[in-house]
């Protein structure tokens, strides 16, 4: 089997160093064709390599490349080494695939930033990051490309650097990154105890053709439950699950495509890769599948609440992440790993479009993200219209879009893991999936609705050259269309968007079987159930739709937050009061200890108490100083009268 | 003449030498006070390595007087310069040691 | 010895560039410090390849007796443990004396400064080479010398109050290592047959009488611990770092804090290994402490000099945790994150010292806006910060994982508590970086006067300024890409430590489940 895997890393690695270092003076199109270039270059490896593997044996889909050892210690030891099998390849196809469209488009969103090159320079490290994160084959370099994909996503989220609120975002994205490290660094401890020191997906889950050795066989299950538990904190700050998912939302000030890209259709999901790829360290610790479930279920139903009464074009379809990606959490807890991937393969896909989408929105407005301030764009920008019709119905997983089998894939595995155990709490948590499925249609045709229908409410937009003379009448006369770099990446998404479901078409399965070495699949439901469920999320999808059309068929805007609102409508705009108890119960108590140690203990205890001590030394010397009269004679005198002490004693002693 | 004659003589010299260190104020009675005084060991040092019959007294006669030479050329040269930046060497007025 | 005594070279190559260094014409002293420190650090690397990678022990011993009868030798060794410290002492006084160059070209001390540097330089190699315990503690109090006058004759305002604070800090400990070196040689002596010695492969051989331990143990950790600024005896720390001039504190963090560390591994793991697994809980409570405590400290710094001296010493406790860890990982880790902190610590001063030098303040709250004039900086600034806060791919990640992975195999909760770190560490280093170079540009003060004026004071790196980081980052990137290239070297000295332990205290690495 072919296996490239290095080269897909290294093409965007070459492209990040050539950017970084001689970016600033290359011109645009020398820094767009290297910036995407090696992208392409990246992809058409990717492909190569999955079609090579298309053509092995489903028991010889595994390929390991050592590259060099990275460190030893004592009977530690890890090794520098890249993995191909099916859950990478799709995870590459993706990153590469979904990355690539997403630098074309950005050639057309950034045409008039001052730091194109540095912003290409960044994508490219991204994904060199997340494919390192994807390719791995140990658990530490999985790390390494789990912090490298977190700082690509600050550099990428700070890109204005200048703006204060950017600035504040980048560093809350990073910090509550590392959280998740820090849960993946303590379980990698844990996994060194258990597994002797070795910490390579061979040994610990059995990758390679081999079969896993049963976990609970080595380590008490209560190591056992921590690594799994720790694993799923690292994932949960990565995909922004509650309750570490506050950072998600604020990323937004980044440039639209970091938004589509790291915030949609790859680094957030990498939490649901993370969980597939090691599931067999969580079936042995069954309790954290239930963890993993309740707070999938909490944030998928959170998330979609507060996406319901925001305003911010790019936020909504934040908290539209959030929530998505708890579907795919649910799925994973409930045992189907491959819908759980399923699912993130086509979220990949309209995601990135309706970020996209609403990038050409805010491209088009000059900036504009408040959609109380849109309105009426459905024929200015119809190309941008139906793509967003066509990606909503996707993410409201609508007959046959992309998202309707990945959803239902995911209920699917709920309802039999329901239907299995019998527990009351699955079918709960198969409840909030249909609910959430209401809720999702419900947020993303509002969000269609206010923005695309109705007339248009803000202010007159500023247009390029000619387009400054425009007539007051004209708001929108100034608008900019989006041209061929930002339509073709969506069209070809928006093709995706429409047909991606058919990797994995509940006849044909195809995607599940291909995986079923790396992340397997929940049980099939019975028949009568299969299309039960399948008509259940679509009913509640096609009620959300319709309370959105009855509310704003005609585009009218939300209320103004100014408007008095009832005490639910603000809690879900204060986004469940989850940022402001951060801020109380954590950041400004920490601040509070860190000064009041400050004070208290490095200035008033150690400072004060070193000087105290020399201070006493100083009034002892001060004291002893009366001794030193200047006077010679009485020095002489002191000598004689020591020397007679001396004297006396002597003849005392010899006496 | 028995030893306890030149013990006596030699304690009675000493005494004379640190009367006149503690009592005179001129620095140069001092410096001769002071000489007196270890002119009064060297005395008991010779005394005694005659009556005990050992060399080692005489060599530590020789060392006195050679420590005894060096520090009346230093003391001497300070009593100089401090003359010279003074123009008096009452050793009551010098207390700028003072602690 | 028909022998190039190449040890002693390493050593007295700086202390004779010092001495010359003093009668040279003023303006010529910068071009011959930067010339002896890259003369020095060219033995340092030449070593590399010619020691033996997977041996124990000495090697270049060289040894001439000086007074038997006192057990004081002149002897000298270099293994594992040491090799890589005396290229890093070599690179970072290098680098530091090229980053001197504006003081250079303004002080009126110039040749004075140069030689202190150099001077403190070759008694750090003496230290790191010394194998006889009356030469390492010559050596160890040569050090304090040139230190404390760098401090005190080139530093800051408040130099005088933070020198003589360092003296009398350092000095308590280092004279209880001194009654601990008499002492531990007069024991050695009195429990076996061998005479009176303080030669230090003697003393190993020997061992130390388990009664003798714990007194012996707390005498040369006083100095040790002082020395790597351990919780709560780092008082002394912050204020020198604050006032010394930026590149000499490049040199005091990035090495000298190392002496402690060198003379824990060296001395006390394998002299007092029963007390050192007994007062684990003690020094490695001391240790996390620290390591949180300066965390939270640097997170409230506005000074950003002293941002970086908790940023040090919380890195210390680190390494500190994992020596006492007293396992294969924890030993060597710390090895490793010794020379990784001196990289990342001193290129943090040197950073510094390029800001402080543009702008003129130092106060966090006056800053912001400078990567639009100072791209270069930015980026070197972002590569240096990203490896103090331990990410991944860079340098430190290595060291403190094998630090805090030791830390949790010897006891996990002292080892959990620690790598709580890492969060804070984003936080602080973050905080320091975007306040600096990123966010709106200040309405007022200094930082405003300088971005609004073309001035030319504000210019991007200038060469000295490349010239002096350029090595550091490049080891930032290598040695975290490729750690094993050290570790390979550190392993043998790390067993041999590791059996020495064992050999006296069995049982004290017994809960090693990696190890």
């Amino acid at each position: 089997m072919l296996n490239l895997t290095p080269y897909i890393l290294l093409a965007p690695l070459v492209g990040f160093v050539v950017l970084g270092l001689l970016g600033r003076v290359m011109p645009r199109a020398a820094i767009s064709l290297v910036g995407c270039g090696v992208v392409l270059v990246g992809f058409a490896l990717a492909l190569a390599d999955l079609l090579s593997m298309l053509g092995t044996p489903s028991d010889a889909r595994a390929s390991d490349i050592t590259l060099w050892t990275w460190i030893t210690a004592g009977s530690f030891h890890v090794q520098f080494g890249l993995l191909f099998d099916p859950l990478s390849a799709v995870m590459l196809m993706v990153v590469t695939g979904v990355g690539f469209l997403i630098h074309v488009y950005s050639i057309g969103y950034m045409e008039d930033d001052p730091g194109y090159w540095r912003f290409f320079c960044f994508l490219n490290f991204f994904i060199f990051a997340m494919a390192l994160l994807v390719a791995a084959d140990n658990f530490l370099f999985l790390l390494v490309g789990w912090a490298c994909v977190g700082l690509a996503s600050f550099l990428l989220i700070g890109f204005w650097y200048t703006r204060p609120s950017a600035v504040a975002a980048a560093r809350k994205a990073f910090v509550v990154n590392v959280i998740g490290d820090f849960g993946l660094l303590i379980a990698i401890f844990l996994l060194v105890g258990v597994y002797q020191g070795a910490l390579d997906y061979g040994t610990i889950l059995g990758v390679q053709g081999g079969s896993a050795p049963d976990p609970t066989a080595l380590a008490p299950s209560g190591v056992l439950l921590a690594i799994a538990l720790l694993l799923f904190v690292a994932a949960a700050a990565k995909s922004a699950q509650l309750p570490l998912h506050v950072w998600l939302p604020d990323a937004m000030e980044g440039p639209t495509p970091v938004s589509a890209l790291i915030h949609a259709a790859t680094m957030v999901t990498a939490g649901v890769y993370l969980v597939a790829r090691a599931h067999v360290l969580f079936e042995a610790a069954p309790t954290s599948l239930v963890v993993i479930a309740v707070a999938a279920g909490a944030s998928a139903f959170m998330a979609a609440t507060i996406a319901c009464v925001n305003n911010d074009i790019k936020r909504i379809l934040a908290y539209s992440t959030i929530s998505q990606i708890a579907y795919m959490f649910m799925g994973e807890a409930a045992g189907g790993f491959s819908s759980g991937i399923f699912h993130l393969v086509t979220h990949a896909f309209f995601k990135a479009l309706l970020f996209m989408c609403a990038g050409a929105v805010i491209h088009a407005l000059g900036g504009e993200q408040d959609i109380r301030k849109m309105g009426g764009l459905r024929e200015r920008l119809s190309g941008v219209f139906w793509l967003f019709v066509v990606s909503g119905l996707a993410l409201a997983a609508i007959f046959p879009f992309a998202g309707f089998w990945s959803k239902d894939a995911i209920l699917g595995a709920v309802l039999q893991r329901a239907t299995a155990s019998g527990a009351a709490g699955w079918y709960v948590l198969y409840a909030v999936g249909l609910l959430t499925a209401g809720l999702t249609g419900f947020y993303i045709f509002r969000l269609i609705l206010v923005t695309f229908f109705g007339q248009y409410r803000g202010a007159p937009v500023a247009g390029h050259g000619a387009a400054h003379g425009a007539t007051i009448g004209e708001p929108l006369a100034g608008l900019h269309q989006p041209g061929m770099a930002l339509m073709a990446p969506m069209w070809v998404l928006g093709a995706l968007s429409l047909v991606g479901g058919v990797v994995d078409l509940p006849g044909s399965q195809w995607l599940n079987d291909f995986l079923v070495t790396a992340a397997p699949s929940a049980t099939e439901l019975s028949s009568g159930l299969v299309w039960g469920s399948m008509i259940a999320g679509l009913i509640c999808a096609l009620v959300g739709i319709g309370v959105a059309w009855s509310r704003y068929a005609r585009g009218q805007s939300p209320a103004t937050d100014d408007v008095p609102a009832s005490a639910l409508v603000v809690f879900l705009r204060r986004r469940w009061l989850i940022d402001d108890l951060y801020d109380v119960v954590v950041v400004r108590p920490v601040l509070a200890f860190s000064r009041a140690l400050r004070l208290g203990v490095e200035d008033d205890t150690l400072d004060a108490g070193s000087r105290g001590l020399g201070d006493a030394f100083g009034s002892l010397s001060a004291g002893l100083r009366g001794f030193q009269t200047g006077f010679l004679r009485n020095y002489t005198l002191t000598l004689f009268l020591g020397a007679v002490v001396i004297l006396v004693y002597f003849i005392a002693v010899s006496q | 003449m028995p030893l306890s004659a030149y013990v006596i003589l030699s304690g009675v010299l000493f005494a004379i030498g640190a009367l006149g260190v503690l009592a005179r104020k001129n620095p140069l009675i001092m410096f001769m006070s002071i000489e007196l005084m270890l002119n009064a060991v060297n005395l008991s040092f010779m005394a005694f390595a005659h009556f005990l019959d050992s060399v080692q007294g005489w060599i530590f006669v020789f060392l006195t007087l050679t420590v005894a030479a060096a520090e009346v050329v230093v003391g001497l040269a300070i009593i100089v310069s401090i003359f010279r930046s003074r123009t008096n060497i009452d050793v009551d007025e010098l207390n700028s040691l003072k602690g | 010895m028909t022998q190039f005594p190449m040890l002693s070279a390493i050593i007295f190559t700086p202390i004779v560039g010092a001495l010359i260094a003093l009668v040279l014409p003023r303006r010529a002293a910068w071009g011959w410090g930067v010339l002896v420190a890259l003369i020095d650090l060219a033995l340092a690397v030449a070593l590399l390849p010619m020691t033996s990678a997977g041996a124990a022990g000495y090697q270049f011993v060289e040894s001439v007796r000086w007074l038997p009868d006192l057990g004081i030798n002149y002897s000298l060794g270099v293994d594992g443990l040491s090799l890589f410290l005396l290229s890093l002492n070599g690179l970072v006084t290098l680098v530091a004396l090229i980053a001197s160059w504006p003081q250079a070209q303004t002080g009126e001390r110039t040749r004075s400064y140069i030689a202190l540097m150099l001077l403190l330089a070759g008694s750090m190699q003496g230290i790191f080479l010394a194998t006889n315990l009356f030469l390492f503690y010559i050596f160890w109090e040569l050090m304090l010398v040139p230190a404390y006058l760098v401090v005190g004759m080139f530093g800051g305002a408040r130099r005088t109050y933070a020198a003589i604070k360092f003296v009398l800090y350092t000095a308590v400990g280092s004279l209880l290592m001194l009654v601990g070196i008499i002492w531990l040689g007069y024991m050695v002596s009195s429990s076996s047959a061998t005479p009176f010695t303080l030669d230090l492969p003697t003393l190993l051989a020997e061992g130390v009488p388990a009664a003798a331990q714990p007194a012996l143990f707390f005498a040369f950790m006083a100095a040790f611990a002082v020395k790597a600024g351990l919780f709560p005896l780092h008082s002394w720390a912050p204020d020198a770092y604050v006032e010394a001039p930026a590149p000499a504190t490049a040199v005091i963090a990035g090495v000298m804090a190392k002496t402690g560390i060198y003379g824990m591994l060296r001395i006390v793991a394998p002299l007092f290994p029963l007390a050192m697994r007994d007062y684990f809980p003690l020094i490695g409570t001391m240790a996390v402490v620290g390591i949180l405590y300066f965390a939270l400290q640097a997170l409230v710094s506005n000074d950003f000099k002293r941002l970086l001296a908790y940023v040090s010493l919380s890195h210390m406790g680190v390494i500190v945790l994992g020596v006492f860890a007293l396992n294969a990982q924890g030993i060597q880790g710390a090895i490793l994150q010794m020379i990784n902190h001196g990289i990342i610590i001193a290129a943090l001063f040197l950073i510094a010292a390029a800001i402080e030098t543009r702008i003129g303040v130092r106060r966090l709250s006056d800053f912001g806006a400078l990567a639009t004039r100072l791209p270069w900086l930015a980026t070197a600034f972002l590569i240096t910060a990203l490896a103090a806060l331990g990410l991944p791919g860079l340098n430190s990640f290595a060291g403190e994982f094998l630090a805090f992975l030791g830390a949790f195999h010897a006891n996990w909760v002292y080892g959990a508590v620690a790598t709580l770190v890492v969060i804070p560490a984003a936080w602080y280093m973050l905080r320091f970086f975007q306040g600096v170079v990123e966010g709106p540009a200040p309405d007022a003060g200094p930082v405003a006067k300088a971005l609004s004026g073309a001035s030319a004071k504000l210019a991007d790196l200038r060469w000295q300024e490349w010239l002096a980081l350029i090595p550091l980052i490049a080891l930032i990137f290598y040695l975290g890409i490729a750690p094993a290239t050290m570790t390979s070297r550190t392993e043998a000295a790390t067993q041999q430590i590791l059996t020495t332990t064992q050999h006296i205290a069995p049982g004290a690495v017994g809960a090693t489940h990696g190890g």
